[in-house]
């Protein structure tokens, strides 16, 4: 695939303006400061088992991480904050993985989020952030998933779920929003030739009852093309939430869809948390329309300050004719201190 | 080899990290309140952070002065004061404060006058069917100007004779009481965290 001109160009952009912030930007103001000031900063340590049913396989990982939040700020207001989230992971038969691993019993130091977010001088100007980022796009943008069993399948949708680049992002009075270019790297900073990542997500706030969002996608990774427009939405009534996001678009010419469900229901003090999603997604192979279907019953408990616990169940109802159904029994334990 | 580098490196960067908060959620869940400084304070032009810690010290002080409430553990631990500025005057503090309700926390940012008074409040996050009751200028009015010890005789009387005419249904009336309690350990604890920060200290004990 040849790669458009404009593309290498924003991808040398995109490197280059990384390593400037990080050398003459972000080193000179964090020497300036007192680093433990407005810090935050916690280790978290996780273990997770998953029970692949269908194939009578079980599969853990360990992670162990560092989770750091700084702001920096001047007399005259925030400059901007800077997040890093490092987490060396050690697979241990984990048959399902994310791509970046080797195998299924890797180990790798995984970057999650890692950005300073350069606040605007202007009320009305857009935030610029740099490094690690998170896509915007659909529900997972605005709804923290990062080290849960929790989420809402973007990796599968998008192909990838963070990505080395940069974001153009604001909240305003009544709507905020994000743009994005990045490298399409995944965890490597350096990408391989013609990739490349573009997303934007603009919605209502996210804090309100209701919300509402649009996202658009456009990407190029390992020589598939994809492109999606995304609708989502999230109504919460007392204790309960519904959830939903529909996705059209295709794979290389291909259409796709995508849509999700979810109905969930916190507790009086939010340390339980259970929820029930349904996916449903088609597509077009060999002008064929096939489809996959499948749900997830979870459950989160944060029974006590540091500790998180969670289960998950994950069933087909129907899969592609080249996949065989899945059921996958999930369970962590996570501890911050 | 590489493995073994990488683990050295963060295994350094372990253990020259030291736990300053503890909390559920990984931190890029952080989001500072933009859209509610800029309602609370139309004609700031930018706002500055201040996080300092509410530990134990602060729960024994809130426990002190009000002896039915508490903090639960989501109040502990690392907190933002943000501080209104139009150009380089400080025109005066938001701190958002989560209350535990009948229908989940009740996430409420209070802007405060210099002298630490109430100045306005907006919500967060309220799933409670009735806030739009609470929301109304004739329920914040009552608030309004309101310091601590002003804010204390509310507590007694949580706008039962003020509130019925401004509505009646079960809801809203809770709403109104997790509020009151809200803003009351706000004042309390922006008060005892925050004290070296504070501009006007002629306000302090």
């Amino acid at each position: 695939m040849t790669k458009p001109t404009g593309i290498t160009y924003l991808q040398k952009a995109i490197e280059l303006m990384l390593f400037t912030a990080t050398v003459s930007f972000i080193g000179p103001v964090a020497a300036l400061q007192n680093m433990d000031q407005n810090l935050r900063a916690a280790v978290d340590v996780s273990s997770k088992m998953v029970n692949y049913q269908s194939q009578n396989q079980t599969g853990s990982s360990y992670i162990v991480g560092i989770d750091i939040h700084k702001v920096f700020s001047h007399k005259n207001g925030d400059v901007g904050t800077l997040i890093l989230q490092a987490y060396m992971t050690k697979l241990d038969n984990q048959v399902q993985h994310p791509g970046f691993f080797k195998d299924k019993d890797d180990e790798q130091l995984v970057y999650r989020i890692v950005s300073f977010n350069l606040t605007s001088r202007e009320k009305s100007l857009p935030n610029l952030k740099l490094g690690h980022i998170e896509l915007p796009y659909g529900l997972e943008h605005t709804i923290n998933t990062n080290g849960t069993l929790y989420g809402f399948q973007q990796g599968s949708i998008l192909g990838i779920k963070a990505d080395w680049g940069m974001s153009l992002n604001k909240q305003m009075q009544r709507f905020e929003y994000e743009f994005s270019a990045t490298s399409g790297g995944g965890q490597d900073i350096s990408s391989d030739k013609g990739n490349h990542v573009y997303a934007a997500r603009v919605g209502s706030l996210r804090n309100n009852n209701q919300v509402f969002g649009v996202s658009v996608y456009e990407s190029s990774l390992q020589d598939i093309t994809r492109r999606r427009v995304g609708l989502d939405f999230q109504h919460y009534w007392r204790l309960y939430g519904l959830l939903g996001q529909i996705d059209v678009g295709d794979d290389n010419g291909g259409d796709v869809r995508h849509l999700m469900m979810e109905l969930n229901w916190r507790g009086p003090v939010e340390m339980t948390r259970a929820y029930l999603q349904a996916f449903h997604q088609s597509k077009n192979v060999a002008t064929q329309k096939e489809t996959r279907q499948g749900y997830t019953l979870g459950l989160q408990l944060d029974l006590i300050k540091e500790w998180d616990l969670s289960a998950q169940y994950q069933w087909d109802s129907h899969v592609f004719s080249a996949q065989s159904k899945q059921r996958v029994l999930s369970a962590q334990i996570r501890y911050r201190f | 080899m590489k493995n073994i580098a990488l683990y050295t490196t963060f295994l350094t960067c372990l253990t020259l990290t030291y736990s300053l908060d503890t909390r559920a959620e990984a931190f890029c869940a952080l989001r500072d309140p933009v859209a509610s400084i800029y309602q609370l304070y139309p004609e700031a032009t930018s706002f500055r952070s201040i996080v300092r810690t509410v530990n134990k010290t602060t729960r024994s002080h809130v426990i002190n002065h009000l002896p039915n409430m508490s903090l639960h553990f989501s109040e502990m631990g690392r907190h933002t004061l943000y501080v209104a500025l139009k150009n380089e005057k400080e025109l005066g503090y938001v701190h958002v404060r989560s209350e535990k309700s009948q229908w989940g926390l009740v996430e409420v940012a209070w802007a405060l006058n210099l002298d630490l008074s109430i100045h306005d409040f907006t919500f967060q996050r309220a799933r409670n069917p009735s806030r739009r009751f609470i929301e109304t200028h004739e329920f914040k009015s009552q608030l309004t100007g309101r310091n601590f010890s002003a804010m204390k005789t509310l507590i007694n009387q949580p706008f039962a004779e003020h509130a019925l005419p401004l509505f009646s249904d079960k809801d809203a009336l809770q709403l109104a009481s997790v509020v009151i309690q809200s803003g009351l350990k706000t004042l309390l604890i922006t008060e005892q965290t925050w004290k070296s920060d504070l501009i006007d200290q002629s306000q302090l004990d």
